[in-house]
């Protein structure tokens, strides 16, 4: 039997029995894709490494308590864990903080005008998730960039479907207004 | 703004916000098994007691309370004692009855009697 065939429930009931090569398993299939989400949550690589080093705390700790009777799926309590643990984060910023922006991974054929050029972009792409009420924040990152269902996603933010489905419409909207206004400044300082 | 130009900015950051996750951080994430002990199954977080215990005494007290209600002996005693004394009033009321129907025509007759004097 595959190691795919293991369900990450599975796992989880043995990492309660203290199985490190379960831990082990667990880490490497969610450790990159819940990294980006925390990472695009908080804006901030480092935080962002904080998050999952403490989410990952918590799945070794708590995992004797993992009861398969409730049927959780694992990714979904796991998104869970992350977006209270990022929020945790957020409230204990200052208002003052400069948080650590991402460095863009560049490719080896970009010029560097292009590299600074999608900085640019991406820095106000963030900056108008940033601007977005959180829920909506979630509900776009959650359903876009993870690639989460309505379903999925509605579950992970404890909300109903059809809230769901507002937060985004809302999301793309909002988004779409402040990139909008942000190019139009950008011209008339420009020009 | 329209949805492809959106859609596009977008994508354009998905791929300029997913960093890979660092060696330094595996390693973290990967020693907390050495470093930190295990939660136990048994809890002392009185949250975790009160969610245990209040459906289980609720329903033993609901089983209680039944059980005292229906299954005392001493009431469906008392219960036969009075069905048995109300057939028994049953069967005096029958007999007034019968008694009632064999003066019946003698009774019908003194009315008739009284009727026609008036």
């Amino acid at each position: 039997m595959g190691t795919d065939a293991i369900t990450d429930e599975d796992l989880m009931l043995r990492i309660g029995d203290g199985d490190q090569t379960a831990y082990g398993m667990l880490v490497d299939r969610h450790l990159s894709q819940n990294l980006g989400y925390a990472t695009k949550v908080l804006g901030n690589v480092s935080e962002a490494e904080e998050v999952m080093q403490e989410a990952f705390i918590r799945v070794w700790k708590h995992a004797s308590r993992w009861d398969p009777a409730r049927k959780t799926r694992f990714t979904t309590w796991f998104y869970r864990v992350v977006t209270n643990l990022c929020y945790d984060v957020g409230r204990k910023r200052k208002p003052q903080d400069n948080v650590e922006m991402l460095e863009t991974v560049a490719s080896d054929d970009m010029s560097a005008e292009n590299v600074i050029a999608v900085n640019q972009r991406s820095e106000q792409v963030q900056d108008a998730l940033d601007a977005l009420p959180q829920r909506q924040k979630m509900a776009i990152i959650l359903c876009y960039f993870e690639g989460l269902s309505n379903r999925e996603a509605s579950d992970v933010m404890e909300v109903s479907l059809n809230a769901l489905e507002s937060y985004l419409v809302r999301a793309r909207r909002n988004l779409a207004d402040i990139l909008k206004d942000d190019k139009a400044n950008l011209l008339k300082e420009i020009g | 703004m329209n949805d492809s130009k959106l859609n596009e900015l977008l994508n354009e950051y998905q791929k300029t916000h997913s960093p890979e996750p660092s060696r330094a951080l595996i390693d973290k994430i990967m020693r907390v098994p050495h470093e930190i002990e295990q939660t136990s199954g048994f809890s002392w977080k009185l949250s975790d007691w009160i969610v245990f215990l209040v459906p289980r005494l609720s329903g033993l007290t609901a089983a209680l309370v039944m059980g005292i209600y229906m299954g005392g002996a001493g009431s469906s005693a008392l219960a036969e004692d009075e069905i048995a004394e109300i057939d028994q009033g049953n069967i005096i009321v029958a007999d007034l009855g019968s008694a009632l129907s064999e003066n019946s025509d003698a009774l019908l007759d003194v009315e008739e009697l009284i009727f026609v004097e008036e």
